[in-house]
């Protein structure tokens, strides 16, 4: 108690004001003086959050939140002595001073420590660099593509087309083991086209830029139903759909996510009699997240690690065609886009495959 | 239409002996004039060249374009067929391996008419030429003949 009424006392001495003589301009030069410093300095700190709330990613934030207390602590000193002028309250001055001290000495001294890992931080001249690399390296990767697009699939073409010609022109000199040969090197040519194809859509969608906007995922989804349906209009599949579910995604993006899956259920549940695929939005697990589900063949849930692995296939194609892309490809988009796929299923029991997508609302 | 001439301008020998034979099995019974590189295809249509002379009043019903060919590139003959007057209306379909973006924006930027991908399989890609030729050697009426 005693240790206050000393801080707040005036202990016989004069204010400040009395050393000035009192003389008006000069204690009005001070008054403003401090008082702007103190406006300046209590408004860093506060712009400064700004910055670092808008800024998460910005490496050694605590620094600045030590900064703002030493600012702040600086311009409370400048507030004393505009207080002083008036009021010999020094004991106070001095103690919010050692506080000022202390708080400095504080940031000087981990200023120190951190200044060799601030070092290490890449400048922006680094970042330009490094960057223009990744842009060289995806020039290549796009020139080795379009290469593969172009200059792969000739030959094939070649294959497969000769390979028409010779059953067509010269059927008669060929006996049936002979045709059935032809056929299965037709097959192939055809099965290395779509592979192909299905690994430049892979390498695409990585590459493509994304335009992120407002999406009805209901409405993307029954559109490709619609287009399943009409591929095999004959299949009788009760369609479950959850109507008006959002996003912000990428319009094109999404849809190729949408045609995988959906279309794997419609694939998986084709030897059903009357099969059921359902798209809707589950929040379990306390994240919401897009699913796709089917009554189909399904997957056991060992190998579940590998379905979205690139050539990864988990049927074989005699007994559901595909190339084993589908699945990275998907995974990729929603990586891209921040999100997490994961599946769920046991063999002969349907699967069920959920997405998010961090820019999600709904 | 009988006499109306398709130009294919293709580098590579299978390619050209498939869409001949696409053509054939599609009973289309025009005269099929194959060129095999950029320059040549320019050679043939302006009457330049190896083709010196040639009636160049006889223009094709339709050009068949490859993409990657020697010399001049299949986008460097269709800027310069667009750029001349004798040769900016005529159909030219683009008939290639590529499906990227950056060649179906550059060949239709350029003027292209039709911009088809070759498919690995020879039943769709005689499909493909069957309604490409239906299209532009029948139902399409050509531009009218320049007098000059």
């Amino acid at each position: 108690m005693e240790f206050f009424n000393a801080l707040f006392s005036s202990g016989g001495f004069q204010p400040h004001g009395f050393c000035y003589q009192w003389n008006t301009g000069l204690v009005w030069l001070n008054v403003l003086s401090d008082l702007l410093i103190a406006l300046a300095y209590f408004a860093i700190p506060v712009i400064m959050l700004r910055f670092i709330r808008k800024r998460r990613d910005l490496p050694f934030s605590w620094m600045f939140a030590l900064f703002g207390v030493f600012i702040v602590a600086c311009g409370t000193t400048h507030l004393m002595e505009v207080w002083n002028l008036w009021h010999a309250q020094y004991w106070l001055a001095g103690a919010i001073k050692a506080i000022t001290a202390a708080a400095s000495l504080l940031t000087a001294g981990l200023l120190v420590q951190v200044l060799q890992q601030a070092l290490q931080l890449p400048s922006t001249q680094q970042w330009r660099e490094a960057n223009a690399e990744m842009t060289a390296a995806n020039k290549e990767l796009e020139a080795f593509s379009y290469s593969v697009s172009h200059d792969l699939r000739a030959p094939l073409r070649s294959i497969d087309g000769f390979s028409l010609a010779l059953l067509e022109d010269y059927s008669e000199k060929l006996d049936d083991e002979g045709k059935k040969h032809l056929e299965r090197v037709r097959a192939a040519t055809q099965r290395m086209g779509a592979l192909i194809d299905d690994l430049l859509n892979l390498s695409r969608v990585t590459r493509a830029s994304m335009h992120l906007e407002k999406v009805d995922v209901s409405a993307v989804a029954a559109e490709v139903i619609e287009s399943l349906q009409k591929t095999q209009p004959e299949r009788r599949v009760e369609i479950r759909m959850e109507p008006g579910l959002q996003a912000t995604v990428d319009p094109h993006l999404l849809r190729i996510v949408l045609e995988n899956l959906l279309g794997n259920a419609w694939k998986f549940t084709s030897k059903r009699a009357l099969a059921c695929i359902e798209f809707g939005k589950t929040s379990g697990n306390g994240r919401a997240a897009f699913f796709v589900r089917d009554d189909g063949a399904g997957f056991d849930p060992a190998y579940a690690d590998r379905l979205f692995g690139a050539f990864q296939r988990l049927h074989s194609v005699s007994e559901f065609p595909g190339t084993g892309i589908g699945l990275a490809t998907v995974q990729r988009i929603i990586h891209r886009h921040g999100g997490r796929i994961w599946a769920e299923s046991s063999a002969g029991q349907g699967a069920t495959f959920y997405f998010t997508l961090t820019k999600l609302s709904s | 239409m009988v006499g109306k001439v398709i130009l294919l301008v293709e580098d590579n020998p299978d390619d050209e002996a498939l869409t001949v034979r696409a053509l054939k099995k599609n009973n289309i019974i025009n005269e099929i004039v194959v060129v095999r590189d950029g320059v040549e295809a320019l050679d043939y249509l302006f009457g330049e060249g190896a083709h010196a002379g040639r009636d160049t009043s006889m223009v094709p019903q339709v050009i068949l374009l490859d993409l990657k060919l020697p010399k001049l590139d299949g986008l460097g003959v269709l800027r310069r067929l667009r750029a001349d007057a004798r040769t900016k209306l005529l159909p030219v379909v683009l008939l290639t391996s590529s499906n990227e973006e950056e060649d179906l924006l550059n060949g239709y930027g350029l003027g292209a008419n039709s911009y088809v991908r070759k498919p690995v399989d020879f039943d769709q890609f005689k499909e493909a030429i069957r309604q490409l030729s239906l299209y532009w050697l029948v139902l399409n009426e050509p531009p009218p003949a320049r007098r000059s």
